[in-house]
């Protein structure tokens, strides 16, 4: 999350907050650093100059003892040996207590019976009070000196002492203590014990040198005797009343319990202390008097110790901050100058990525990183720009050939029969093609048209190659079929030889076509065909059996101009069909690079026979995606199925037969077949056939050379009707008025060189026929004729 | 639908044997191929319609060109082997009357080699 945030933070905040943060822990590193040496080098120092502050207190202190020391034990030499008299010895006392003024009183014990052998107890006192000089002796019932630890004490450790301190109630009630010398009488051999020496000292002096030491603001000096008792402290309270055992109990501190400990051993150290002994965390330096082994205690209050060092942090920091602000400010300025031109590239490319690419890029002043991007930036416009151009026209000559492919795909499939039924008022046969281009467009084709009322052509062929190639020779390939058989009518082999000649002559892309076309009598079933280098078609006969119709197999068209000529025959019966494909069904492709085959083909028209062509090239097309499910089509498909039936006569009621025909004269041959199989049908004999030839051809070509002003197709009616012996025959064509029978004889008996052709026919008709009519009705020529025989 | 005529020259005569039907259609054609023959013979011509099954006024037409244009050459033209429709046609037109008809081939080639 916070990463994150810091990733979409201005390159500017992400500089500052980066060297902010490495240059405030080197910052805190050396203050802390200098920090922790300088408070090193200050309790070193504190610790070195402790000793010259406090040297001085402690001299003053020993030397006060050392004098008082000096004067017991100099008047222990001078009355150690000689026996002096009771005045003498008042003297000497009245003299050191008068003479000294630290020296509040001094007394001379004599042990038992050594000031005389008859006085057993003997100890002149002299003191001060008030100014005035008094004298006893202490030696009565009620003060039995012997006990007192100022006697007994030196006495037993056989060397002068230092009492504790002790108010002197009876004196000034100031804090004293008594110095105790031992003096001895020198027997020959050995000392033996005389006496004790003492002298009473006010404290006060001491107490005021200690008091008035001032360490810092709050801190202080103190003094503790050897039992740890408080001798001399700022608090009054704790001076004979608080020992700093009793001190330590009361605020429940080991540690000044253990500095006390220390204090009362004679040792000496500087040591920090956190206690109620004084306000916040302090250091203590003690160290002990020699004289009496009494311990001076120093104490630093630490925040008073560290306060210049606090002092100096405070303004180190102060500097530190200012400078970081400083610095701040240096990198947001810089880090703005530098990502300055960066952010106007990004509003570029932000337009850039728009489409807009005439978006003008701020020159670049500096030389550096950013410099060079800015030139590689504008670079990219320019590229992109001429890309996105080129893209543009490659894009919209790719859309123009793809709607034109679209254009020339609907052109292909136009010029291929697809409308079914495809002849919905023939019933002799039933028709159905399919064809599905891999692309586009495609080479395959296939066709069917009547080529007169009863021959219907049929093919089906493969251009090599696919797309447009491909499709464009297929179009002229149908185109020259459909051409050719107008040509050469029903001689198959002609046909095939006119294409193949066109197709090697006009051949500029080296293409070839296979070929298998057929005409079909759908009168008589027979079917003439020629296989130029095509798929062998399958015949299903009505029964089931399927047969592939391999008999011939020329070269494909557009190859040689030595052409096919192996023209081929077969007969359709009643319910057989016909079954065309492409090599694009047989070699359709599944995912696993399988062929669909043509055994498959046979065996799917095996199951199928008694379909119609729908239903079979339905079914099989089916089949086909079903194999070839996902994989992409390789080639283009396409079948026809050819269904016979055989001669229906639909018009027909008992012995009626009609034959329509246009006005063109090569329907004449066309009349002349049937006719001539309905002479078959209806058994009439040929003589009597060859009339009825003779005088329709004569009626009829009459009509169609001078009957019509235009060049437009009429339609002619022939109506034939049969009966035994007879037959009427109708013909009614909407051509101008014309009676032939109201026709001129024609001339029959000049020589041959007057010799006139004209009415010939007409002559022919009336006198072949048994009746001949004319009549005009509803603007349309009807003749009736009647042509018996025996 | 292509007729085919076949010739033969003899000492005196040119045969001509067409094959097929002599209609609207195929007249055209008769007249095409049989006209440059007549035009370069300078001998008779016998027409063999043996192989004729039907004609037409258009056969009438062409065969009345061939006897002017051989009349005008000064030689002679017959037919021979007309069946029984065709003759019918020849007598109902009168053109038996122009053309000197013969049942059989010998009979035909006799007369024009005698004349």
């Amino acid at each position: 999350m916070c990463q994150s945030m810091f990733k979409n933070k201005r390159l500017a905040y992400k500089l500052s907050v980066s060297i902010l943060s490495v240059v405030i822990f080197i910052f805190s590193l050396i203050l802390i650093y200098n920090y922790y040496i300088s408070r090193k080098l200050i309790l070193e120092n504190v610790q070195e100059n402790t000793k010259k502050l406090t040297s001085s207190a402690i001299n003053k202190s020993s030397g006060f003892f050392r004098v008082i020391e000096k004067i017991a034990q100099n008047i222990s030499y001078l009355i150690r040996d000689s026996e002096k008299s009771k005045e003498e010895l008042n003297d000497i006392l009245s003299d050191i207590v008068k003479n000294n003024t630290e020296i509040y009183g001094s007394c001379l014990a004599f042990a038992p019976y050594k000031y005389k052998h008859d006085i057993k107890y003997f100890a002149p006192y002299f003191y001060k009070k008030n100014g005035l000089l008094f004298s006893e002796n202490l030696a009565n019932k009620n003060y039995y000196y012997p006990d007192w630890e100022w006697y007994s004490n030196p006495i037993k450790q056989n060397k002068p002492l230092w009492s504790e301190p002790y108010f002197d109630k009876g004196g000034g009630n100031e804090l004293m203590a008594t110095y105790s010398v031992p003096f001895y009488k020198h027997d020959g051999k050995a000392d033996s014990l005389r006496g004790v020496i003492t002298a009473d000292v006010s404290l006060k002096w001491l107490q005021k040198i200690v008091s008035q030491i001032k360490i810092f603001k709050t801190g202080f000096a103190f003094l503790v005797s050897q039992k740890g008792t408080i001798i001399a402290h700022p608090d009054s309270n704790y001076v004979m009343h608080e020992t700093i055992f009793s001190l330590a109990e009361k605020f429940n501190d080991t540690d000044l319990k253990k500095i006390g400990e220390e204090m009362i051993a004679g040792h000496e150290d500087f040591i920090p202390i956190n206690s109620e002994f004084h306000e916040g965390r302090s250091w203590i330096y003690y160290t002990h008097l020699k004289n009496n082994d009494w311990s001076l205690g120093f104490v630093f209050p630490e925040n008073e110790l560290y306060a210049d060092l606090h002092k100096l942090n405070q303004t180190l920091i102060i500097m530190a901050f200012t400078g970081l602000a400083i610095l701040l400010i240096f990198i947001i300025i810089i880090s703005n100058r530098v990502t300055r031109p960066l952010r106007r590239l990004a509003l570029v490319a932000e337009s850039l990525g728009k489409g807009n690419f005439d978006t003008n890029i701020p020159p670049s002043i500096s030389n550096d990183e950013v410099g060079s991007l800015n030139k590689s930036f504008a670079h990219m416009q320019s590229a992109l720009k001429k890309y996105i151009e080129n893209l543009k026209l490659t894009t919209s000559a790719k859309e123009k050939i793809e709607s034109e492919l679209k254009v020339a795909r609907d052109i292909q499939m136009g010029m291929i029969p697809r409308k079914f039924p495809a002849f919905p008022d023939r019933n002799e046969f039933d028709i159905y093609g399919f064809i599905e281009p891999a692309r586009e467009v495609g080479g395959d084709l296939y066709d069917f048209f009547f080529i007169d009322d009863e021959r219907l052509c049929f093919a089906i062929g493969d251009v090599a190659g696919k797309g447009t190639p491909a499709a464009l020779f297929m179009a002229i390939t149908t185109t020259i079929m459909r051409a050719e058989t107008q040509i050469a009518g029903l001689n198959v082999s002609r046909v095939i030889e006119l294409m193949n000649n066109y197709l090697c002559k006009n051949n500029e892309g080296d293409l070839f076509v296979t070929l298998f076309l057929g005409i079909l009598n759908t009168i008589t079933g027979e079917v003439e065909y020629i296989n130029a280098g095509h798929n062998y078609p399958f015949v299903i006969k009505k029964d089931g059996a399927v047969i592939e119709l391999d008999d011939t197999h020329c070269i494909p068209l557009g190859i040689n101009l030595d052409s096919c000529k192996d023209q081929n025959t077969f007969k359709l019966d009643y319910g057989d069909t016909i079954f065309l494909y492409t090599d694009g069904v047989s070699e359709a492709f599944n995912v696993e690079s399988q062929q669909y085959s043509i055994e498959k083909i046979a065996e799917m028209l095996t199951n199928n026979t008694h379909n119609a062509p729908y239903e079979k090239v339905k079914c099989i097309v089916d089949d086909v995606r079903r194999f070839s499910h996902g994989a992409e089509q390789s080639d283009d498909i396409s079948m026809l199925a050819i269904q016979y039936f055989g001669k229906q006569l639909s018009k027909t009621t008992g012995q009626d037969y009609q034959i329509l025909i246009t006005n063109s004269i090569e329907n004449l041959s066309l009349i002349s077949e049937k006719i001539n199989g309905l002479g078959g049908d209806w058994n009439i004999p040929s003589a009597t056939i060859n009339t009825v030839n003779l005088v329709v051809e004569e009626l009829i070509s009459n009509t169609i050379y001078y009957g019509y002003n235009d060049d437009l197709q009429h339609e002619i009616i022939l109506n034939f009707h049969f009966e035994k012996g007879s037959l009427r025959i109708e013909i009614i064509d909407d051509a101008k008025e014309f009676n032939p029978v109201a026709n001129a004889d024609a001339d029959t008996s000049s020589e041959i060189s007057e010799r006139k052709i004209g009415g010939l026919g007409i002559h022919l008709v009336k006198n072949m026929t048994d009746s001949f009519i004319y009549q005009r009705e509803d603007k349309k020529n009807v003749i009736k004729i009647l042509i018996c025989y025996k | 639908m292509i007729m085919k005529i076949t010739t033969e020259k003899t000492e005196k005569v040119l045969v001509i044997h067409p094959e097929g039907r002599l209609d609207a259609i195929t007249a055209g054609e008769f007249e095409k191929e049989v006209t440059p023959l007549i035009q370069q013979t300078g001998q008779n011509v016998l027409i063999d319609f043996g192989k004729i099954d039907y004609i037409s006024s258009a056969g009438l037409r062409t065969m009345l060109i061939v006897a002017k244009e051989q009349k005008q050459k000064g030689n002679s033209l017959a037919i021979c082997c007309l069946n029984e429709t065709i003759l019918e046609v020849f007598r109902i037109s009168g053109f038996d009357t122009i053309i000197p008809i013969y049942p059989a081939l010998e009979e035909g080639l006799s007369f024009l080699k005698e004349s």
